[in-house]
């Protein structure tokens, strides 16, 4: 982990015009509906995944597309050590926003004498949190693979094609498709319930397991991509 | 295709290495592989010994790229002080040492306060000169350093770049111009179809023959300035007139000893000679292509 990479990250997304707005509407709206709707208790802030892809869309690919890697690698700076900085800064910085939007929520639940306990208020930060870093990985993992913001792209069509083989599955009646279907859901979207894994019944194992591969297996497949890339003045 | 060919080069300690060659001769891309940016399918690329992408060649390495592709919201200064984090000086200097290098290229604070999108070309290559100077590396590649510099600024780069060479770094130009390279370089490979076709030290340059255009005054005597009488000076000394226009001409000398020769016989007989330059650099006759050196209008 580079610090100086972190940073250099975290000015380059504050630098973005539309971005920093999508990102300031994420964090307020929630919050707007918490201030004046009454028993929605912590549904509104179901927006740690917004807060992931909006900070970690083209987190390489745009580098990669504007060339600045050249200059950056002729450093003494590894290529796991930028990919690692690079998923840690925007994953951290999207859990900032998450944490500190949930500490305002919690708020104004309050204030309605609606706040929830603390088992809750915890479990729903460390969801959100594995949401958070699951959904960069995963986009890290396609933007080391695609130029500019190719990762969202790429994140939309495999979501489409997720829930496409689950329909298909449906009409044909083919369960093998549906588990592709989900499969893929879960690749793209990982993420893990720990109400359910908490909540006194039995561990689901599996659902750790692969949450956790996932993550490991994007970030790991990331840095192998840009270990392997190659460097030419020509611009993606 | 070939972008690279069985290149074979060795670049002394302290040596200022050109790289020179025709569009689309492989030369970024032996840049590219001298920093380990690109790979080559095969052979080897040491630098003092190690790999040209291990990080303790990096640590000592300066590098400016053709097309410099900065982080344009990135104050001057900021960027600076980014690469010298990245190169990993001393935190404590980061400041000021980015503030010296942002004066040495000839930039004011001032400057180095703007974001990177409102310098010109001309500035952004002394950003890049600045960033690649930074913590005084020991290796410096250059690719085409002063593209888009303005007069003032070459003559500042060259400056530099003589710094450079007396505190011993060693020094890899790739460029196009010529007479930079000549002025700059000990030596100088020539890069054509991904092969280095030959590598010449610019001393022995000194042997091959070219045009020297001459300019008199209008006091010179005049008996010494017919077509006869100049192509019999000229073939005395084995120079070989070629034109005559007044008040200059140009004539083939063999080397710099015959152009000295030249001169010492047209002032010995009464052309006041006012101005002697080569028409061409040494390094341009590297450009004519075996056969068609008679190629053109």
């Amino acid at each position: 982990m580079n610090p100086t990479l972190i940073v250099a990250l975290l000015q380059q997304r504050a630098r973005s015009l539309p971005r920093m707005a999508l990102v300031f509407s994420f964090f307020t709206l929630p919050l707007m509906v918490l201030a004046f709707a009454r028993g929605a208790g912590l549904a509104p802030l179901h927006v740690g995944q917004a807060f992931a892809v909006l900070l970690g869309t083209g987190i390489i690919g745009q580098d990669a597309s504007s060339g600045t890697l050249q200059l950056l690698f002729a450093r003494p700076v590894t290529r796991a050590e930028y990919v690692i900085s690079r998923w840690l800064g925007a994953a951290l910085a999207a859990s900032c926003l998450m944490v500190a939007q949930l500490a305002i929520g919690a708020g104004l639940l309050a204030m309605h004498h609606e706040m929830p306990g603390a088992k809750e208020l915890l479990l729903f930060a460390g969801e959100q949190l594995l949401t958070i870093f699951g959904m960069v990985s995963v986009l890290l993992l396609f933007s080391t693979m695609l130029p500019g913001i190719g990762d969202i792209l790429a994140l939309i069509v495999a979501g489409i094609t997720g829930q496409a083989l689950q329909l298909g599955a449906a009409l044909f009646k083919a369960p093998w498709l549906a588990r592709v279907g989900v499969e893929l859901g879960r690749f793209v979207s990982p993420s893990l319930d720990l109400g359910a894994l908490f909540g006194g019944g039995p561990v689901s194992w599996f659902e750790v397991v692969s949450y956790f591969s996932t993550v490991t297996l994007c970030v790991a497949l990331a840095i192998v991509v840009m270990n392997r890339r190659e460097l030419s003045y020509a611009t993606e | 295709m070939r972008a690279l060919d069985d290149v074979s080069l060795s670049v002394r300690p302290g040596e200022a290495f050109g790289i020179i060659g025709p569009n689309g001769a492989g030369k970024t891309t032996l840049l590219g592989c001298l920093l380990g940016l690109l790979r080559p399918d095969a052979g080897r690329i040491a630098v003092d010994g190690r790999p040209a992408d291990d990080l303790a060649v990096r640590s000592v390495t300066g590098y400016l790229p053709e097309r410099l592709v900065l982080d344009r919201w990135m104050p001057g200064l900021d960027f600076l002080a980014y690469h010298h984090a990245l190169a990993r000086l001393d935190p404590a200097r980061r400041h000021d040492e980015a503030a010296t290098a942002l004066e040495r290229v000839g930039l004011t604070q001032a400057d180095g306060r703007q974001a990177i999108r409102r310098y010109s070309r001309g500035m952004l290559q002394r950003l890049g000169l600045a960033q690649a100077l930074l913590g005084a590396p020991r290796y410096l590649f250059l690719d085409e350093p002063i593209s888009g510099v303005d007069p003032a600024g070459v003559i500042l780069f060259r400056k530099l770049l003589g710094e450079m060479r007396a505190r011993g770094a060693t020094l890899v130009i790739n460029s196009h111009q010529l007479d930079q390279v000549e002025r700059i370089c000990d030596r100088v490979a020539f890069v054509r179809g991904g092969k280095v076709q030959s590598i010449e030290t610019l001393e022995a340059g000194a042997a091959h023959a070219r045009v020297l255009r001459v300019r008199w005054g209008a006091n010179s005597d005049a008996s010494a300035l017919t077509p006869e009488r100049l192509s019999t000076l000229g073939a005395g000394v084995g120079a070989a007139l070629e034109e005559l226009k007044p008040p200059e001409a140009r004539f083939t000398v063999a080397d710099d000893d015959g152009a000295a020769k030249l001169l010492a016989t047209l002032l010995g007989a009464g052309v006041r000679v006012i101005e002697a330059t080569p028409e061409s650099g040494r390094l341009e006759r590297l450009f004519v292509e075996p056969g068609k050196e008679k190629a053109g209008p």
